[in-house]
Formats: structure tokens, sequence, C-alpha cells
């Protein structure tokens, strides 16, 4: 689960990473179990070539840490966890180092069934290994920034807490090494899909402890890509992968992936530069100039769209001052005119959306779930405002990060608000952090948000934002009944009946309550050198399909 | 000599602390939250991992002893640990820095050989055609701020003709072209016309027309008695000039991506990556005051007549 904040567009702080691809492995490898140390044959395209991709300093590229776009790049291409997924709108996990699965009735215990495999130094992955990783992500001296992903783990408060009164992961065991058991702390029918994310990779024993400057460096992974040999991370130079001829799946088609670094100031607008200037293979599209590249890329067939697993929204301060009343919320929402901001401060590139689940959440999606209100309508929009207390005259203080590119949009907001509701909004802008703590202090009516989901399951949306126990719920939006629904959602083994709790949760939240405000779903773009290369796309967490790519022939 | 270089190195000692204690307060005093704003969008920092980082950083003491740690590091030569990478300011620093000590000496060399000759030239053909060239071309040079140079020169180069890279530092002396001439327009352009003036005055010297009465030839004086003495005001102004940029360009750094301290910098404020900011700075400040030592010392030797002690 990723807040995005500060003006890039593309998801930060959030897992998993080359999966897409790991998942077509998964199933070719189940079919035919390769194991040569060449790539198949990829349809309209060749095996071979360098693939050359711009990308910031990574903050972390060991999986125990690794939490920016481009750390989890790095980490997703060289570590492989228990399963994978690949963007099946299912939302269903295929197998990785795991080839089965399962929870126990509850889904507080899960047992995982190994294959062979092997990380690049030749030592065995096995139970030990996701033991090792976990309990190393997790340990409170690791100081991880992402260790979060484990929670839910029996034993991860004595582990992680301050003052430590744990070294071993209690919840953690290995009958054989072959058998990973996983016992959580409360049921989770789900947690399967959370074991996709970095910090939940297995480590070799030559990892050792997270300051292991070494394995920070280079790390030795199960992957489908490792470290070209006798290279490391050169720090704001690039990195080096190279396929991995002992990958336990279908080998990748590329040789290589270059990493390249470019500083992080304009780091959006330096990539798109360089893919211009034929420096780059691949690049993300700076937001004013998104149509010059369409226009310029998309007949060429440079150019493609992503729908992601988040949205853009507003947060709306539940808990008290003038949105804490359901139809105040309503009115503002009905007041703006998403279509208008969509053409006007984003070039068309965002969809307006009605839902707080957007359309990749495949049959979770209730494209109409927010009813009228999430539809501009000036006249209902006043009528609400009368019955939620917005009398004209009345402040709204909008919060925003400064920091991040967002002022177009909250003025839009502004001048919208103004205008057909008559209240007077009052910007608030302040860098992303100090945002972040306005909005726990209450400080602010609404405030502009978006979110990713680190899982792909609408779990990873639903209850980070809008349960009353989550810290992440700036707008402390509170329903018991939405909490039961929730709660109740992760121990139901059944898909299908999990599927009506979901629905029935976001109902509530969205449909009746409006607890937030969905904006836009997030879209992303990106271009690419469609005369040298096929297979391009993204994965469900935004980053290029490197497995997947091949040269074209 | 070495009493006055001695002398100087205590006072720059002196130098650094004072301005290790006003960034100190402007960086830790100055309300904010490092350790929230690594963390950046996504998931909030739990409070475990936030107290783990606020010991490892100090950050959980006093001021005064978060200063003192602070100055007992730099004292040893450590510039601690960036909040953001987690690694040693230090080598973040040395990567850095042989970027910006390359840019910096090539900005140099070219403000030398373009700001030199054609003030020579100048003054040399006072009023010619080629006087009122260097005149006008220094004033559209000195007029334009070195943002558009650079993006003119990127636009031109890089983006239409395709001859040299348009930005970062992976292209090796190609990549360093642009960013060099960018950074040496303003300055070359201001050391002509210090050049000419310069040279203009000493070219009516007394002891210049007594080298042509004796018959010397006109290279001899132009290159041998008027260059040398011209050339002291310039040597200040590019010994000033120096400094400056081995503490980091940060224009032109950041339009061409070059990745060197002053980027570096840029970013680390953004971030609130205090070691980092401290680190730069401070090594900015050692720089600057150890260049015009190296330039005050040049004077002796250009100038028999000047003596240090």
């Amino acid at each position: 689960m990723t807040r995005i904040g500060a003006g890039n567009r593309r998801r930060v702080g959030r897992p998993a990473r080359t999966v897409v691809v790991l998942a077509a492995i998964a199933i070719l490898a189940a079919a035919c179990g390769s194991d040569s140390g060449t790539s198949t044959t990829p349809k309209g395209g060749t095996s071979g070539g360098v693939f050359r991709i711009p990308i910031g300093e990574p903050k972390a590229i060991d999986p125990f840490n690794a939490r920016d776009s481009e750390g989890i790049d790095i980490a997703r291409s060289v570590f492989v966890g228990l399963v994978t997924y690949d963007g099946n709108p299912a939302l269903k996990m295929l197998p990785g180092v795991a080839e089965t699965w399962a929870p126990n009735d509850a889904c507080t215990e899960w047992t995982f069934h190994l294959r062979d495999s092997k990380f690049t130094n030749g030592e065995p992955v096995d139970a030990e290994s996701f033991i090792r990783g976990w309990t190393r992500s997790a340990d409170a001296k690791s100081a991880s920034q992402v260790s979060y992903h484990l929670a839910g783990i029996e034993g991860y408060d004595a582990l992680h807490g301050d003052p430590q009164t744990a070294t071993t992961f209690s919840g953690l065991s290995a009958p054989d090494a072959k058998t990973l058991v996983v016992r959580l702390s409360a049921a989770d029918c789900e947690f399967d899909k959370k074991t996709l994310v970095s910090p939940m990779d297995p480590v070799p024993t030559v990892a050792g402890a997270a300051d292991n400057l070494t394995f920070n460096e280079a790390p030795i992974g199960n992957g489908p890509f490792m470290f070209k040999p006798g290279t490391k991370w050169e720090h704001n130079q690039g990195i080096t992968l190279v396929r991995n001829p002992t990958y336990f799946g279908t080998k990748p088609h590329l040789d290589e992936i270059d990493f390249v670094i470019f500083p992080a100031n304009g780091r959006l607008e330096a990539e798109y530069r360089a893919f211009t200037a034929g420096e780059a293979d691949f690049a993300r599209i700076p937001p004013t100039l998104f149509q010059q590249a369409k226009n310029t890329y998309e007949p060429q067939g440079s150019f493609f769209k992503y729908e992601a697993f988040g949205i853009n929204y507003l947060v709306a301060n539940n808990a008290k001052g003038v949105m804490a009343n359901a139809d105040a919320r309503k009115a503002v929402s009905m007041a703006l005119d998403r279509d208008a901001i969509a053409k006007g401060v984003y070039q068309g590139s965002l969809t307006p959306a009605a839902a707080v689940l957007s359309p990749p959440f495949g049959e979770f999606f209730q494209a109409k779930v927010c009813g009228d209100a999430c539809t501009f309508d000036a006249t209902k929009a006043k009528d609400a405002a009368a019955k939620g207390g917005l009398t004209p005259g009345t402040h709204i203080k909008l919060l925003y990060n400064n920091d991040g590119g967002h002022e177009a949009l909250v003025q839009a907001i502004q001048s919208q608000l103004q205008e057909n509701l008559g209240v007077v909004v009052d910007l608030d802008g302040v860098p992303f952090a100090e945002s972040l703590a306005k909005q726990d202090a209450g400080d602010y009516d609404l405030a502009r948000s978006a979110w990713t989901a680190d899982y792909p399951t609408p779990d990873a949306t639903l209850y980070p934002l809008l349960a009353s126990a989550s810290a992440d719920n700036t707008g402390k939006y509170s329903n018991p009944a939405f909490d039961a629904l929730v709660v109740k959602a992760r121990a139901t083994k059944d898909a299908g009946e999990r599927l009506n709790l979901i629905k029935q949760a976001e109902q509530l939240a969205i449909g009746t309550d409006l607890g937030l405000i969905p904006l836009f779903n997030r879209t992303q773009y990106r271009v690419f050198d469609s005369k040298k290369w096929t297979g391009v796309g993204l994965d469900y967490t935004e980053s290029a399909t490197f497995a997947t790519i091949s040269r074209k022939s | 000599m070495a009493r006055y270089v001695v002398r100087r190195l205590l006072q720059m000692v002196l130098v650094l602390f004072g301005a290790s204690l006003v960034l100190f307060v402007c960086l830790y005093v100055v309300p904010g939250d490092p350790i929230a704003t690594q963390q950046g969008p996504g998931h909030k920092l739990d409070e475990s991992t936030r107290k783990v980082l606020e010991r490892r950083y100090h950050l959980d003491e006093s001021l005064p002893k978060q200063y003192v740690h602070y100055v007992g590091r730099i004292v040893g030569g450590d510039m601690g640990e960036s909040f953001t990478f987690r690694r040693p300011v230090n080598a973040i620093l040395r990567e850095k820095l042989g970027n910006t000590v390359k840019l910096g000496l090539a900005a140099i060399a070219l403000e030398v050989l373009i700001g030199v000759v054609a003030g020579m030239i100048a003054a040399v053909f006072r009023y010619s055609f080629l006087d009122v060239l260097v005149t006008l071309s220094t004033t559209i040079a000195i007029g334009f701020p070195t943002f558009v140079i650079g993006l003119a020169l990127q636009q031109g180069f890089a983006i239409k003709w395709h001859l040299l890279p348009l930005q970062g530092t992976h292209g090796g002396l190609r990549s360093l072209l642009l960013p060099a001439l960018t950074l040496a327009s303003v300055d070359a352009a201001l050391v002509a016309r210090l050049m000419r003036g310069s040279m203009l005055e000493v070219l009516r010297a007394d002891y210049i027309r007594t080298a042509t009465a004796k018959g010397l030839s006109k290279r001899v004086v132009l290159f041998k008695h008027a260059l040398r003495n011209s050339i002291i005001p310039v040597l200040t102004y590019l010994g000033i000039t120096f400094g400056s940029l081995l503490g980091g360009a940060v224009i032109t750094e950041t339009i061409f991506n070059w990745d060197g301290i002053g980027l570096a910098l840029v970013g680390a404020i953004q971030s609130q990556d205090n070691p980092i900011v401290l680190g730069v700075v401070t090594y900015a400040v050692g720089v600057f005051v150890l260049v015009n030592l190296v330039v005050d010392l040049s004077y002796a030797v250009l100038d028999p007549r000047i003596r240090l002690n």
C-alpha cells in the first residue's frame, strides 16, 4: 500500500517488481521445466540485446529495505519470492519458489511447499532462506522502512518492537527444508499475495546482517537476472544485470539490462530527454510533455498506457470540521467537474474515478459505487451543501504537498468549489512530510492524496485508507460496519463470498458514507523504442516487464 | 612565507568552525522532520524504526550534544551517514567530487583560453572591429543567465544536431563539453573584459614603452612584460571563481544532470538529508578558503614586489 506524493507520478515506496514476467516464466516453467542457460525464442522477437533504462539513484536495492521504485526495479529482478503474479484480472497468484501453498481452515497458518532452486552462488533456496530473509527484514536493528509488510506474522512485535524482546521470528518454522510454515497473528486468507514484496524474498547465508555493505551493494539472489559478474552497484552511475543462467523459470530474453542512473533532480525530464536523444530505450513522461509525447510516439507504436491499481483522491477530514458531515463531502464531490480537470490540468491523461477500487481490480471494480455523488451536478451539489451545513462563505482548508507539482489541480478544485458552492477554499501548500503531519493533527478539511495498492488485492486499498485501526487512514473515517466487513473478508476463504463482502464494504464506505472523495484513476504512460524492442509493458508495480522484453526480429 | 601560511591555515579552522555552527543551527534548529521525510510517500514509518533511526543519528539527544557529535566527527574527518542512503557521506561526496572537479577544471581552462585571448586581442587592437566584437559578445554573454545559455546549447548540439550528449556524466569528454562551455560562458566574458582593461592600463605604463624603446620585439613586450603584469587582477578573479566552481555549480549541474557536488546539495536540501548538506557546505567553505590562500600566495610568485610576511 503506497501513498503517492511528491510529484512524480510513478509509484514510490512500493514493493514487488518484475512480476508479470515471473508469472509468465512460472507458467512456462511448470509446462516445460526449462533449465537451459539461454532463453526461449520470444514471439515476434529474438533473444539477446541490452535494454537501457534510466533510473534515479536507488535508496536501497537489498530486499530488506528496497522501497523506492528504482530499488524495487533491481530487487525484483534479482530476487523472486514464494509466489508471482502476471496481472491476471482474477488477481490469482502463480507459483514462484513455492510450487504449492495453502492456508489452514481459519487462514491463520499458511504452508508453502518449495521447489528445488538455487541462488546464483549455488546455495539452495530452502525454507531457511525465507526465514533468514524475513527475520532480517523484521529485525528492529535493521530499521527497515518497509518491514510493515511482515506485521501480520506472529512474533513480529517481539522482533521488531522497541525494545526488542526476541531475535527470532516465532511465527516462522521449517518442518523440513522444502516446507515453510507461517503462523499469522490474525486470519488472512490473502496472505500469499503479501509475499510478493521484496522484504519477503529469500536471502542466502552470505547476506549477513542488514548493514552488510558487500551484500547491500551487489545482492546475490535467485531471480531471472543477476548482477553482471564482477560488478556491483556503481553509485550514481549505473547497475548492470544479466540473465541468470540458473534461474528456475523461463530465462528472460534480454542478455542485459543497463540501469543508467540519473541524478534525482528533474529526473523525469532527464529520463524523457535521454529517450528523445536516443540515449535510453524506455522512459517515463513528464506531465507537461504528455501531449507532445503522445502525438510524437503514439503513431510509431512507441507509446503505451497502463491502468494502475490506484487512485488520486481527496482525503476528507471525517473527524472534525466542515467535512465531518457526509452530505458536505458529497456536496464537494458533486461540485467537482472531474472531466474538465482531467482535460484542463492533465491533458486528458487521467480518467475520472467514481470508486476507490480502480478498474484493474477486475471483478472487484464497481464503476458506479459512488452513485450520483461522483457525478458533476452543481444544483445537486448546492442542495447537499445546504443539508450538510456548507453555507456560502464557509471556509474549507485544502491541504496539499507543494513539492509535487499539484498546484494546477488544487487551484482548479478551489475555483470549482468556490464557483459551485459559494464557499471559500483556503489553499495550504506544505512539503509532503508536513502535509502528512497536518493530516494526523486534523489541521485541514480536505487534502490532496494518491494511493497505489502494494499487493493486487482490494484489501491493500480499502483497509489502509478506510479502516478505523489503520494509521494510513488519515481522514479518520470510521464505520464499525465497514471495519467488520473488511476483517470478515480477510478471514473468508471462499473467493466468491469475499468478493461480495468487499463490494459491500466499498458500497458502505464510498456509496453511503463517501469517506474519501475519489478524483481520478491512476494511469501510467511510458515511451519505448519500438523499432528495437517488443514485449514492453508494465507490471502491477508499474515497472517495465523486463522478462518479456525482446529484440524485434 | 611559512608563518603567513600557518596563520592563514589557523584562520581557516576558525572560519570552518564558525561556518559549521551557523550551518548546524540552520539545519537542525529549524522545524522539520528529516526522518519522516526519508520515509517519503507510502506507509508511515512505525515508531520502532523511527526510534532506532533517531538513536542511530543522535536525533534523540539535545541540540548541544548533537552539535558536539557533529564537530567531533568533522574533526575526525567523518561527515556522518546519509539519512536517505545509509552510506557514509564521505563516500557519496567522493563519488561526486571527481565530476565537480572535472567540470570546474574544464570551465576554468575555457575561461582562461577564451577570456584571456579575447581580452588581449581587444586591448591590443583597441577600437578595431575585433575589439567591438569582443565587447559586444561579452555583453551578450554576461546578459544571458547561465540556464538560458545551457538550454540553448542543449537544444542545438544535443537535441537538434545530435552531436553531443544531452546530459549526464556517462559520455566522457563529450559529456563534459556543453556543461563546461555553459559554466565558462559568463565568467569568460568577465575575464575578457577584465583582461582588456588591465592590459590597456599596462600597455600605457612606462616600462612597456621602455621595453619597446630598447628594441624588444612586439611579441616579447606583449607576452613577457604586458601579459604577466596585467594578469594579476584576472588571476584573483579566476581564483575566486575556481573556489566557487569546486564548491559545485548548482545551476549548470542541474541543467545537465551533471552528477556533482552542487546537484547533491540541491537533492539533499529537498530531502532534508542534513548530513549531506553539512558535508557539501563544509567542504565548499574549506575549498573556498584554501583556494583564496593559494591565490594570495601566487601573487608573490608573479609579482616580486609583493611580500607576504
